[in-house]
This record gives C-alpha cells, structure tokens and sequence, in this order.
C-alpha cells in the first residue's frame, strides 16, 4: 500500500468521495469525479463552505451571480459569508477539496495569497505536500 | 467487528443519558453523538475497504453501498448539530456537512453505474 492510499484511510475516511485515491502517479490527470456534471460544478460544490462568492467568481473570471446560479441549480444551501477569521483557518481544507480541482495559481487565487506562501506552506506546514501527494495533479485553467 | 462491539456500548450509554441530572443532560447528548459518530465511522472503514476489495463484483458493491449511504446521512446529523464532528486532527482538514452530501451524491451515482 502506497503511503497516499494509507493515509486515505484516516480519520477523515467518513467524508471521503468512494473514488479510488492514490492512483493517479505523480504529476499526471486529476482524479475523476463523474458525480459531478463538470469540474467546474466540482469546484463550485466542493468551495461553497470553504471561500466566499466574490472570490470564487473572480477565480473563474465571472460574476458572483454566475456562481451563485451554479450552486442553486445543484440544490446548495444559501451561501454563506466568510469572517476573514474562518479563511483564515480553512487553508489546508482550501487546498486539499482543489488539489485535484483546479491548477495551482488559481488555487493561489483562491487563497488570496501569493506563490510564495503557498510553496512554504506546502512544504512546512507539517508535511502538506506529502499528505497531498507530493506531485501537483494537472489541472488545465478553470472557466465559465 | 470494532463497529459492532462498539454498537453494543452505546444503548448503555443511552441509559446513562437518561439518568444524568437535568443541567448535565446535554452535555450527556453530546457525548453521546460523539460516541455514535465514532460508531458510524467504525463502520464506514469496515465499508470502504470492503469497497475496494470487492470491486467489479457489482452486487457486492452495491451491498455496500446501499449500507453505507444511511451511514453517511446519520453522520451528516451528527456533524450538523456538533461541529467538533468535522475536524480531521492527524490531517488537520475540516470536512463539512456538503462533504459528506457530496460522499451520498457518489455512492447513488455508483449505485446507478454498478
């Protein structure tokens, strides 16, 4: 058993998509999720309780209202706003539901951070980059 | 077997609730859905590696899946209503109640698909 595969099987494992984890070689294509219709509905699901609109909508280059109408027509509940307090604790959650989402710089965008503190982060932050699979997926940009 | 032994402790647990004074009572509950969370969780281990095991026997996997989808919609109660059900510490990520709706969403999908 690889280590990634193993530490699948974490504490975590309760809220874990039953996709097969691990498989995928370093650096290669993001795992597939075809419960979704899209990646883009994936990257809207998956940060409704993680960012706020006006940050996600500029990640994807469009206007609140276009991300806000992606998340209604999957049934999500109504957005929430974010204290700057709660993004502030959520980064490593922020970074492992978009490992396999979107490309690093619009994860960078996402966090409102720069490359800088997302590559010390990765690499300090207790093991980050190991936890997630040491090798970033390719993830090609993320539109609307 | 983990889950199961576990089961068998909570309708003592249960009754322990009942009998704790009125202002210690929902501390009681509390600890309860912890206790049951654990539970769920035992179980859910057991289910994914028996996921895994079991793939391309499709009537195994939706055996599972059909057991597993109750399991992650009483969690989706507990994790509502107690959001210390939520954080992974070994990993120190959140995962939130859309997270396990995203995991029922997977396992209906592979339900339809096994």
């Amino acid at each position: 058993m690889k280590r990634r595969e193993f530490l699948y099987l974490g504490p975590g494992v309760c809220m874990l998509p039953w996709s097969i984890p691990g498989k995928s070689p370093e650096g290669q294509a993001p795992i597939p999720e075809p419960h979704f219709p899209s990646r883009l509905y994936q990257f809207v699901w998956r940060n409704w309780e993680l960012a706020n609109t006006d940050r996600m909508a500029a990640v994807l280059q469009t206007k609140p209202a276009a991300v806000l109408g992606l998340g209604a027509s999957m049934g999500l509940p109504k957005k929430r706003q974010m204290s700057e307090d709660q993004l502030a604790r959520l980064y490593i959650t922020v970074i492992r539901q978009n490992w396999h989402v979107l490309p690093e710089e619009q994860i960078i965008q996402l966090l409102g951070w720069d490359r800088q503190r997302y590559e010390f982060t990765l690499k300090e932050d207790d093991a980050l980059d190991i936890k997630l699979g040491l090798k970033k997926p390719r993830c090609a940009p993320l539109d609307l | 077997m983990m889950a199961r032994e576990w089961q068998k402790g909570l309708p003592s647990l249960e009754e322990a609730g009942r009998r704790t004074a009125a202002d210690r009572r929902q501390d009681a509950a509390r600890d309860l859905n912890i206790a049951r969370a654990a539970m769920l969780y035992f179980r859910s281990v057991s289910n994914y590696l028996r996921f895994h095991l079991r793939r391309g026997e499709p009537t195994q996997v939706r055996a599972i899946l059909r057991d597993e989808i109750p399991l992650a919609e009483q969690f989706l109660d507990i994790c509502r209503s107690d959001s210390r059900v939520g954080f992974e510490a070994s990993l120190q990520y959140f995962y939130l109640p859309l997270d396990i709706r995203e995991k029922i969403v997977s396992c209906r999908y592979m339900m339809e698909g096994a």
